[in-house]
């Protein structure tokens, strides 16, 4: 699972869940897979993520190094950034570990790079 | 080392094998009571030569096989040993003489045979003491001369019967028609059901084994070492209810369950088997090309037995009526079903789970290398999405949708790890969710697809709360794309591709229908019905359950018993119209997958389970219904493609 599938992730659908974003993540393995840089791409992902929750989730896993709190302005243009950006987004996988939901700690696991994100038969509500 | 128990004084070595040879025939005796003879007899148990050391039947056979003619070789799941079945006791001796001892290679390590005579085969493989429930067996259902007419009956003349591969077959009443595991109702033979099985047919009926006389015949004839491949007769083609008269040879019958089960039923000559309920719609049969059976003698040992030219006749009662040849599901039912649709969120949920979410997780390699064209309408429409855009396809199956657009980034979710795993494997996104409970974020999307889902969901209810969902992750103004399969699956006067593809026929044996005939008795094996005592009574097995009771197919945790005029879901006859908008669709599984189990040539016995998967399909004008009644979108596209109906939808705010 790459941090951009993250960025988009909630347990909003667990009983009781408002908002359920961002999942912490703890992971127990990480990989790094190449992926070509598109700048464009990337950028137009920026626009679109939550910055706040990327950093979190950067932290998480311990790779918050070297990346600004906020998103940096112009980064259309600034190509470190959109570098740092694009390896973290794109190029980082998380393979082994959990997701956490931040309002009732249920955990998901992530299993070979595939979250896990059904509930089990007794938590699904009857009155869906 | 013909005989182990020799006096003679032995070498070291020869003592050495001695004593393994008598601590594997302890372990054979403690395991499968099966004892070692001293003499020689046609049956070698070759220890180290058995699956679980890894040796295959084909090793075992080339082996084997330079010593003389083979009869059988039997190969046990999970037993380090194997029996190799001589046609004499000659062969036997040489092969045992020459083979113990010797170094045999399976996965990469050299296997040491330990060969001994043994005077039986251990029941496992024999005939099992239980038999499909809704089975019964009449014995000695008819007389000597009875047979002996029969068999003269079938003294066929050279090109008035069909020689297959593994059986000659000629037919009676209607031709069946193998391509399509029917018979064609408006083309009736000139020739009906002889005159000389009226007699028992009747006496049949009166013993209320069946309740019909039947009206077809097919008379299969198979010289020892043929056999026919497992299979369920076809639903919609014929009534619950079919005969098989077995003549000449006795010849073991195989019984398997789509879930597994395995169990065995001896035929004797001039026993009438009758399949009803779930052994008729349920069970697949079959029969093992062998040349010996494994019979129970009198003393209760298992012993081969040759088998001889085994001839059954196997009567039918036809179930379409004419003019009605494409909607051949069975309709003709008494309303007497296993499976309702649910009343309740939980029931749903537990239908869905059993009738689509298991079936895919069982299916998901072989779905997959059917699934690898995307439809041309889909891929312009992932294709037009401007760049940089976030598309969700929920239910990705294995992905084929995924790398269309490489311009947006796209993330697969599907309820099958199995699928959802094929996707991982070709380098996408994707993560094992519900369409109900989409873990995304809400307004997250600028597009999604949902292909072939939303049909899959056992109530209204559900249906529309999985268009609320895809609605709930799209950002104002994004689109989704919904296809469902069609109720309708011929428009304008054109087929779909789905029904056109009559070809695939050829590969659907088994469409199954979970119908009963309650006033059948159940599961019974009848000793010695005189040829003319017709006041024997059917005694039921009162262990057996009615399909409805026993619930093989239905709802489990005590759901199946349903108030009267509740509405069933019929089983789908694959590449027909649709009868119902609610049924159950075949799915025929290829096990060619990780089969490694290596047979001789002429031993291709084959088991292919057969899945229900549950289907709503949607009427004209029912998708958009569906849509509007969600409300904030707005239909931007509605469309009929290929046996589908879509809708593109366009959140509002």
């Amino acid at each position: 699972m790459k941090l951009l599938t993250h960025n988009m992730l909630s347990s909003n659908f667990v009983k009781g869940v408002t908002k359920g974003f961002p999942l912490k993540i703890m992971a127990s393995k990480i990989e790094e897979k190449e992926v070509d840089f598109n700048p464009e791409f990337i950028s137009r992902m920026i626009a679109k993520l939550d910055w706040p929750a990327l950093y979190t989730a950067a932290g998480d896993i311990k790779k918050a190094e070297g990346l600004p709190e906020t998103i940096t302005e112009n980064y259309e243009s600034n190509e470190d950034f959109l570098k740092i950006a694009h390896n973290l987004l794109l190029q980082v996988e998380i393979i082994e570990g959990d997701l956490i939901c931040p309002e009732t700690g249920r955990k998901f696991p992530i299993t070979n790079g595939i979250p896990n994100m059904l509930l089990h038969e007794d938590e699904v509500t009857g009155d869906k | 080392m013909a005989a182990p128990m020799t006096k003679t004084k032995l070498s070291k070595s020869e003592k050495k094998i001695n004593k393994k040879l008598n601590r594997s025939q302890q372990l054979i005796f403690k395991q499968d009571k099966i004892e070692t003879k001293t003499v020689a007899s046609n049956v070698l148990c070759v220890y180290n030569g058995g699956l679980d050391v890894g040796v295959c039947q084909e090793s075992v056979y080339k082996l084997f096989k330079e010593y003389g003619e083979i009869n059988e070789i039997i190969m046990i799941p999970q037993k380090a040993y194997c029996f190799v079945c001589y046609q004499n006791e000659k062969d036997s001796e040489r092969a045992c003489d020459a083979l113990t001892g010797h170094n045999m290679t399976a996965d990469g390590q050299d296997c040491k045979l330990n060969i001994f005579y043994v005077s039986q085969v251990p029941p496992s493989i024999g005939p099992t003491s239980t038999i499909p429930p809704g089975l019964i067996l009449l014995k000695d259902f008819i007389s000597e001369e009875k047979e002996d007419e029969l068999l003269k009956y079938v003294e066929w003349d050279e090109g008035t019967e069909q020689d297959f591969k593994l059986r000659k077959v000629k037919h009676y009443g209607y031709e069946f028609n193998y391509a399509v595991n029917s018979v064609d109702p408006i083309k009736p033979l000139v020739q009906g059901i002889p005159d000389v099985c009226h007699g028992f047919l009747h006496k049949a009926k009166d013993l209320s084994v069946i309740n019909y006389i039947p009206d077809q015949l097919t008379i299969s004839q198979y010289q020892p070492g043929q056999g026919i491949l497992s299979h369920a007769d076809t639903v919609g083609a014929f009534k619950d209810g079919i005969m098989l008269l077995s003549l000449g040879s006795q010849v073991l019958m195989e019984f398997r369950h789509p879930k597994g089960e395995h169990l065995s039923l001896l035929l004797p000559p001039r026993s009438l088997l009758v399949m009803t309920g779930e052994s008729r719609y349920i069970w697949s049969h079959g029969i093992t090309p062998r040349k010996t059976d494994i019979i129970p003698s009198e003393d209760g040992q298992f012993t081969p037995t040759k088998r001889g030219i085994h001839t059954s006749f196997t009567f039918r009662k036809l179930a379409i009526n004419k003019g009605s040849v494409e909607n051949s599901v069975s309709s003709d039912h008494d309303g007497k079903e296993a499976i309702c649709l649910p009343h309740t969120e939980e029931e749903a949920r537990t239908l869905e789970q059993q009738h689509v979410h298991q079936v895919y997780e069982e299916i998901a390699d072989h779905f997959s290398s059917t699934r690898h064209s995307p439809w041309p309408q889909i891929v312009d429409f992932l294709k037009e999405q401007p760049p940089g855009s976030i598309m969700a396809d929920i239910g990705c199956g294995n992905g084929k949708y995924l790398g269309i657009n490489k311009m947006i980034y796209s993330i697969g979710s599907d309820r099958s790890f199995g699928l959802v795993k094929i996707c991982q494997q070709r380098c996408f996104e994707a993560l094992v969710s519900d369409v109900l409970s989409i873990p995304l974020r809400c307004n997250i999307c600028d597009v999604c697809i949902c292909i072939a889902v939303i049909h899959h969901l056992s109530t209204k209810e559900r249906r529309f709360g999985a268009v609320q969902e895809l609605l709930r992750i799209l950002r104002p103004g994004g689109k989704v794309l919904i296809y469902v399969w069609a109720l309708e699956q011929e428009r304008h006067k054109v087929k779909s591709k789905y029904l056109k593809q009559q070809k695939y026929l050829k590969q659907q044996k088994n469409g199954n229908s979970v119908n009963s005939d309650k006033e059948s008795p159940q599961n019974v094996i009848l000793e010695n019905v005189s040829a003319t005592d017709k006041s024997s009574t059917v005694e039921s097995n009162p262990t057996s359950q009615t399909l409805q009771e026993c619930g093989q197919l239905s709802l489990e945790d005590g759901h199946q018993n349903y108030e009267t005029g509740n509405k069933n879901i019929n089983i789908h006859v694959n590449r027909t119209e649709f009868k119902d908008q609610d049924m159950f669709v075949p799915w025929q599984l290829r096990n060619n997958h990780g089969n490694n189990d290596k047979k001789p040539k002429d031993c291709n016995i084959e088991v292919a389970p057969t899945y229900h998967r549950f289907y709503h399909v949607f009427k004209q004008g029912e998708l958009e219904e569906l849509c509007t009644l969600a409300g904030n979108c707005d239909i931007v596209k509605s469309y009929y493609d290929q046996g589908n109906w879509c809708v593109i939808l366009q959140k509002i705010s």
